[in-house]
Order: structure tokens, then sequence, then C-alpha cells
């Protein structure tokens, strides 16, 4: 770990017409550090999300990054092909619904060595190679390698995309909702994986879920977001064993315990 | 000699939201200083706020009124006011706090789980483990168990897991609520031994614990903490 933010977010912001979706958004994000965002349906988290991996654009604020190679730049003012460039050679983002995040009319190997040859890989076998370890590494068997995604389950299919966003090395990796609409156990497993990744590969990440045990679980620290805003932050254990904001309170106290 | 943790007029009230705004105090002015190669043990009856004064020490509590320092690196940081990133790196290199449940994580291993702190600190995976698993059978956890994952535990197997997690790492300061609890007598003791031995390395210790026995078998100090009038 490095003694500076490989990303600083400041005064971010975005509208939908009247509708203030996100408003005056501030955190930094360390190196190798996990940062949750939980709020309930609606608070402007996925919003958030979004407008840091460049899907829609922000109105009002500054999203500054540390190049691998050095070197800041704000995504937010930057042109469009610059932050394309950097996004899919330097972050990751796995998204909510394997549809938006794998490519269904390729097989699972080609999911996962695009990304490579989209970065410059052209030897082939290098390529099926590596893809074949990340399968292995996400635990689908790598048998299934020329297999479509469309034939696994939600579970694998949302390993898959772990795999398909992690080849690359990325510095940042967003993910939204990892482990949404999965069975417990699954989930269980998807976490396990995710946590063991990111820790080995020393990936910062961004996780939004609205589920206070994946916070728990995955993140050093966390943003509680209500109505757009953040209204609490902090390290993960002290907001959730030590909540401060009636918000977090409630959520805290809304969560069932097993 | 300059002490491991000073607590400063410590105080700690906690405001329910969600039940009309009702603030319990639970501290209010507890100031205490313990050294290295002490072991200090707080007494009091139950709801007192003795895990509180450790959970604050720990930073888990926010802290609200006085300072904690600790000592970390050679300096003193106030955890109340540090930033989370050093208080990261404080609780990585400096405090062992053994809260009085364990957090399984699914499917990790109860080695993993036992080696995982000297991991954060770049320990060799290998290296770690291997210390983790001797911590693991001092504290009587047969090698067929260090496998699985210690969710379906029993409660003094977890216990001991929590114990060994935060032994095996020769943390400065060590923050103990309750270690023996739901332990039989055999486990006790090698607790206590463990405890005893860590403070004889060096350590600072600062205790819950119930029993008397307990208490006599590791404190150098004992310090009661006042109870609180409860006011709404």
């Amino acid at each position: 770990m490095t003694d500076a933010p490989i990303l600083r977010v400041d005064g971010l912001g975005k509208a939908y017409g009247r509708r203030i979706a996100c408003r005056d958004i501030c955190f930094d994000l360390w190196p190798g550090e996990v940062l949750a965002v939980v709020g309930e349906s609606g608070s402007g988290k996925t919003t958030l999300l979004n407008c840091l991996g460049g899907l829609i654009a922000a109105d009002a604020g500054t999203v500054r990054y540390t190049r691998r190679g050095g070197g800041e730049i704000d995504l937010a003012t930057a042109g469009e092909a610059e932050r394309r460039a950097i996004l899919r050679a330097e972050w990751g983002f796995v998204r909510q619904n394997p549809r938006d995040g794998l490519r269904f009319g390729v097989s699972a190997g080609a999911n996962v060595g695009e990304p490579l040859m989209a970065i410059g890989s052209r030897h082939f076998g290098k390529i099926r190679s590596t893809a074949s370890e990340w399968l292995e590494a996400v635990e689908i068997d790598a048998h299934r390698i020329d297999d479509l995604p469309s034939g696994f389950s939600g579970g694998m299919q949302q390993r898959l995309q772990i795999a398909r966003n992690l080849v690359t090395h990325p510095s940042i990796v967003l993910m939204d909702e990892p482990t949404g609409g999965l069975d417990v156990s699954v989930q269980a497993k998807l976490l396990d994986l995710i946590r063991r990744l990111v820790r080995e590969n020393g990936v910062s990440a961004i996780v939004v879920t609205h589920d206070l045990g994946v916070a728990r679980l995955l993140a050093d620290r966390m943003l509680v977001m209500k109505e757009g805003e953040v209204v609490e932050s902090g390290l993960t254990d002290q907001l959730l064993d030590d909540p401060q904001a009636a918000y977090t309170q409630l959520l805290v106290s809304s969560v069932l315990t097993v | 000699m300059e002490p491991m943790i000073r607590i400063e007029a410590l105080a700690k009230t906690f405001t329910l939201h969600l039940r009309g705004g009702i603030a319990l105090r639970v501290l209010e002015g507890f100031s205490l200083d313990v050294a290295a190669g002490e072991c200090v043990v707080l007494r009091a009856p139950s709801g007192t706020g003795k895990s509180t004064i450790l959970r604050c020490v720990a930073g888990n509590y926010r802290i609200e009124g006085g300072r904690v320092l600790i000592r970390h690196d050679r300096a003193l940081v106030d955890i109340g006011s540090t930033s989370p990133r050093e208080l990261i790196a404080v609780r990585r290199h400096t405090i062992g706090h053994v809260s009085q449940f364990l957090r399984v994580i699914p499917r990790v291993s109860a080695l993993d789980i036992v080696a995982e702190p000297l991991i954060d600190r770049e320990m060799h995976v290998e290296a770690a483990r291997t210390k983790a698993g001797s911590m693991l059978a001092r504290l009587g956890i047969a090698e067929r168990m260090w496998t699985l994952p210690p969710a379906t535990f029993s409660g003094g197997e977890q216990q001991r897991i929590n114990i060994a997690r935060v032994l095996v790492a020769d943390y400065p300061v060590l923050l103990l609520d309750e270690p023996t609890a739901s332990l039989d007598d055999a486990n006790r003791r090698i607790v206590l031994d463990l405890i005893v031995e860590a403070r004889r390395a060096g350590a600072a210790v600062l205790a819950v614990l119930h029993d008397a026995e307990d208490r006599a078998a590791i404190a150098t100090r004992i310090v009661d903490v006042a109870p609180m009038e409860v006011a709404a």
C-alpha cells in the first residue's frame, strides 16, 4: 500500500431532471482498499457507481484517478475516448445482472479472453490458457471453456463476470450488488471468492450493496447513502457496531440475524 | 514508564434515534494507563460499560468524550481522531482485540482464520499457517478440525479460535473481553497461561473477566469501573 489515494471523488452530483440522484458525494479510495456503498433502493448508490464507471455522465464534481503509470486525471472531465481507454485497461465493472456484464453470444473462454485482447494480447494460445486459469480461479470447470454462458447457473455467470473483470489485473473494480438474486449458499461461495481475489491481487474495489452482511465481510470502509447523500461514513465495524445516524441505526436494526 | 494505552476521561453515550432519541450514558470520566508488561483487569457488574471501554480503545465504538491514545510505531495515536486508514494500520500491527463472539467467515477454514492476521502483515502463507497450527494445537483444537470452517464448531471451540486468532500475532496491546467465558477448566487454564506469557513477553493487556479466580491468575492490577446512573 502506498500513501496516496488511487481515487479522489469530490462533490459528485447527478440529477434526473428535478429529481436529485446523487448530491455532493466525496470520498477517497486507497490502493487495496474495499469500500462498500450501502443504502436502500433509490438511495442513489447505483447512480454513483454508474457515474464512476462511465455509464452515465455526472453533472458536477471531480473523479480524480491516479493512473497506473502515475499522473492524475479527472475522469469526469476527460474526453470520452480517453476515459473509455482508461476504464477498459485499468478498471473492471461487475454488473448486477450478468446479462449486462457478459457477452452471451460467445463462449465462457472468449468472455474472459476478450478483455485481454482489448488491451493488446495477441497470442491465442496464451489467451486461452490464461482464460482457463481464471475459470479455475473462480471455480468453473475449465472443461466448460467453450460453453456459452447462457448454459450456466446464475452463480456461475456471476463468477464468470468476475473472471472477465479481474483477468486484466485492474487497479479498481466496481461491483453492483454482486451477490444480488443468488441463493445464500451460492452467495457465500461468491463472497469468499471476491474477498480472496481482491486481497490476492491487491485490487481496490467499490461494492454497492443493500446487504450489510456483504459489507461486513468485504469492506474496510463504508458509505451509507440516503436520498442521494452520504449520511454517514467510516470503518465498516464502527458503522455497523456503533451507528450514529438515525438512518444507519435503522438499517442495522433491520437486519435479521441467524 | 511510557504507557501503551492511555485513556483520558473517556465518555460514551449511545443515542437511540429509533427510540425517540433517548440517550444512554454508559461511561463518564474514565481514565486509565496501561504499560507494557502490565495486565489490568476491569471489574464491575454486567452492564457498567466494561466492554464499551475495550471497544472504544479498539476504535470499534466512536469516542465522543475524552481521549484514547495507543502507542503505535513509537508514537501515540489518538484513536478517536485518527483517519480510518491509520486506524486500520494500528489494528493490524498493534491492537489485538478478543471480542465476545467469533465472527465466522463462510467457507474459510479455522486454520486460515487464525493465520489471516499474520498474512495481513505480509508473513509468508506457509509460515503463517504453521504458526497458526501450533497455536490451535496449544489451544486443544484437534488437527482434523483445522480445515473446517468454524461455523459449525461448539461455543467453546469458536471461542478458542477467536483467542488463537489474536494471540498468534504477538500484538503489543491486547484487549480481552471475557476470554475464558464458555471454556472448560482445562482450556481456561491454557488460555490464562497464554495471556500471562503474552504479558511477560511485553504486551500491555486490558481485560474484562467476571471470574475472581481468573482475575487473580492474570491481573497485575484490578480496576473497578463505577456504575453510571442511567439517565434518559
